[in-house]
Order: structure tokens, then sequence, then C-alpha cells
């Protein structure tokens, strides 16, 4: 399987050593093909909603930055995992404003799709989609649910029909329990 | 009583969610009100930071990736540091999105509450508007009735009332669309008359020929950033 792993963990020691295990699990992961992004630390600029992706070049971002490393491996993995700590309730805005910037995958054309309106693919092929969400103790079930739902609609403008490979996991049983799940 | 605005989107004074600000503003009053655009994030901090001065917040951005723009997560990290200052402030969100089913913003709207909750404010309900791809581009006769519902549930927030049902449900519209509509829109997308708005703007670009590219299909660019670990 390949896999793209999209780290969006902000600069905090709280993390670090979580973030070390994480890092060393991609680096001696056997059973997958991984591409690993630690995103604080590229240029990464935010989305300016120009639409350059949709009308001027189709596909292509018009922002030139290190996101284009990001968006150009989408179409050609099998999985992106998101990795996240949850946030007031969500995800960092650091993986936020990655997401944001891969509105280009898509068309600007609407189709409708189990019943929905939903972006007509650009891609044949999709990656399925999960989320590794650091949690702590102001964490509730609430906000897992609220993220789960976000995902569950990313996959859903994935065009994904099984979004059945979704999954969202939490800290609960380490690192390398997560990587074996996927 | 005095208002400030955070335009969330990021296309900042030229977009739908400043329109969207004008028809609240017709109800509301312009006296006392402030307006920031989230897009210049080197001013989040000084933005969070007079938040509390103000009776009343509208947090106003379009629907992105399913969620709220990166910048408007930013702001609200470094909003979570005034959380003593911002209690029981009162708050009003307007999400709005290009897609006309309404289903597609609740996730969103399920965080504009959960936001609320964890920072302790006084939220007075979000207000979602489907639908709004290209209201800046529309004549006013097209958005009028939105435009007057904008406004009347303005002048509610501004006077502590709850919100007219009426008004939240006409703005919503849809949670799905119809059958009857699907079969319309399917009928239209064969004549290419869903994507007569798209198409204009390819072809003004001279891009109407790329529209299907898909660059980067089998052709990933070469790594430069040194924030990246493989073990291919």
């Amino acid at each position: 399987m390949r896999l793209l792993i999209l780290n969006g963990i902000p600069q905090d020691e709280k993390y670090k050593a979580y973030e070390k295990e994480i890092e060393k699990e991609v680096s001696q992961n056997t059973t997958c093909e991984i591409d690993y992004f630690r995103l604080r630390d590229m240029n990464i600029n935010y989305c300016r909603g120009c639409w350059d992706c949709w009308v001027k070049t189709p596909g292509r971002c018009g922002i030139k930055d290190d996101h284009e490393q990001i968006l150009s491996r989408m179409p050609n993995v099998d999985m992106i995992l998101y990795i996240s700590p949850v946030i007031l309730g969500y995800e960092s805005s650091i993986l936020k404003t990655c997401k944001d910037r891969s509105i280009g995958s898509a068309h600007p054309y609407i189709s409708i799709h189990k019943g929905e309106q939903h972006h007509v693919r650009r891609y044949e092929k999709m990656p399925d989609i999960s989320v590794m969400l650091i949690t702590d103790d102001d964490t509730t079930e609430e906000d897992i649910n609220l993220i789960s739902s976000t995902y569950f609609r990313n996959a859903l403008n994935f065009r994904k029909d099984d979004t059945s490979k979704f999954v969202t996991i939490d800290n609960a049983g380490g690192v390398k329990d997560v990587f074996d799940r996927l | 009583m005095s208002l400030i605005v955070y335009n969330g989107s990021p296309r900042g004074e030229s977009s739908n969610s400043s329109v969207i600000t004008s028809w609240f503003l017709e109800g509301y009053g312009k006296e006392n009100v402030e307006i920031r655009f989230l897009k210049k994030f080197k001013q989040h901090l000084e933005y969070a930071e007079e938040m509390s001065k103000y009776d009343h917040v509208l947090m106003i951005f379009a629907l992105y990736v399913d969620g709220m723009p990166g910048q408007v997560k930013n702001f609200y990290e470094i909003l979570s540091s005034f959380k003593e200052e911002l209690k029981d402030k009162q708050i009003t969100f307007i999400i709005h999105s290009g897609f006309s089913d309404g289903i597609q913003s609740r996730a969103l709207e399920q965080y504009c509450n959960r936001f609320s909750k964890i920072m302790n404010l006084d939220n007075r309900g979000v207000i979602i508007i489907p639908g709004s791809e290209g209201f800046r581009l529309m004549p006013d006769i097209m958005t009028k009735k939105k435009r007057q519902a904008v406004s009347r549930l303005a002048v509610s927030f501004k006077n502590n009332e709850p919100y007219n049902k009426k008004d939240l449900k006409f703005l919503f519209g849809k949670e799905k669309s119809s059958r009857f509509s699907i079969f319309l829109l399917k009928i239209m997308s064969l004549f290419g008359l869903t994507n007569k708005y798209w198409d204009s703007q390819l072809k003004r670009n001279e891009a109407f020929d790329n529209r299907f590219d898909a660059p980067y299909e089998n052709n990933p660019i070469p790594i430069t950033t040194e924030a990246y670990i493989t073990n291919k």
C-alpha cells in the first residue's frame, strides 16, 4: 500500500515524544510505501480563493510553495493518513490549511453523488482517508464524532464509494497500533 | 451597541462573505461597526485582543473543504488565549457555501456550536446560506429575498431577540436536493447549463480545453522540503 502521511501537529513540547514515535515508525515500517510530511516545517500558504486551480491552470494551484509536493502525490497513493491533535474540538489550523489547498484535485463542476451535490473528481482514483487524532483530557466524544463527520464528508467529496475504509483513530492504542490497523 | 465582524473569506473584501455582511448591516446598522478580514493573518493577535471591546460579534465565512477556512481556525486558536475576557460574549455565525444542499454545512454548523461552548460564548445562532457562489456577481433582484431575510435576522441579533425560524429556514433551503431538482440538474447538465458559470471563466482564461487536465496523474513532483521522511 502506498501511504501519504500529513502530520498537522503544531510546535509544542507536549507532542514531541509522540511525534518522535510516529517518525520512527515511518522509517521502519515494512508494510507500506510511505511519503511523510511534517506540515509545520513546510512553506504552505493559506488558500486565497482565486480558483486558479479550477479556471486558469486546471488542477494546479496558483500559489507556488511547498504544497505542490503534497498535491502532486495525492492521486498517486492508496491512502492518506491525516494526523492532528484535537485543538478546540477540531483538527489543527496547520492541517486544515493544507487540506484547503487541495481544492484543485476536484473539478469545479458539480454532479449528484449519493443523492447529494459533489464536485466531479479530476482524477480517476483518489485515496482512501484515515485520521489519527491525538486526544487529551479536554477531548470529548462529541469532538471525536464531529471531526469524524467532517472527514466522512471529505471522503464523500473524494467520491469514495466505499466510505467504510474511512477510519478515525485516537492515540489510545499507541502509534504502532495505528499503523497496524491501517 | 457595537459590533465587530470577522470576515473569514480567503478573498477578503471582494468575497461573497462581504456581500452578505452588507445585507446584515442593512439590518444592524453601520454605526459602531468594525470589519476585520482574517486573510490578514499577521494581524490575528491584534484582532483577537480587540474582540472583548465590542458588544456583538459576527463570524462570517464560506464552507471550505467541509469546514472553516484554515485562517479562521488559526484565528480561533489565537482567540482561545482570551477565553476569560470573552466569556458570555454574544456571537452569531453566518456560514455559506456554493453547494445548494444545506446538508453540506451541517458538520460546520455543529462545530460553530461546539466552539462557542468551549469558549463559553453566548451563541445566538448559526445562519446557513447555501448557493452563495456568485452572489457578488448577481443583480440585486436575484438576491433580494435573501438580503431581506439576513437583514431581519440582524435586527433580531441587535435587539437580543430569537431568530425568526421562517427566515432561517428560507435561507437554509433544502437539506438535500429533491428528486425533481436532481432530475432537472441532470437534464441541465446534459446541455452544459450547470457548468456555464465555470465554463465562461475557463474560456476567459483560455483554459477551457484544459479543464479536464489531471496534471499529477503518475507525476509527483520532486521533493525539495526537508520536512519529509520516506521508507522507500
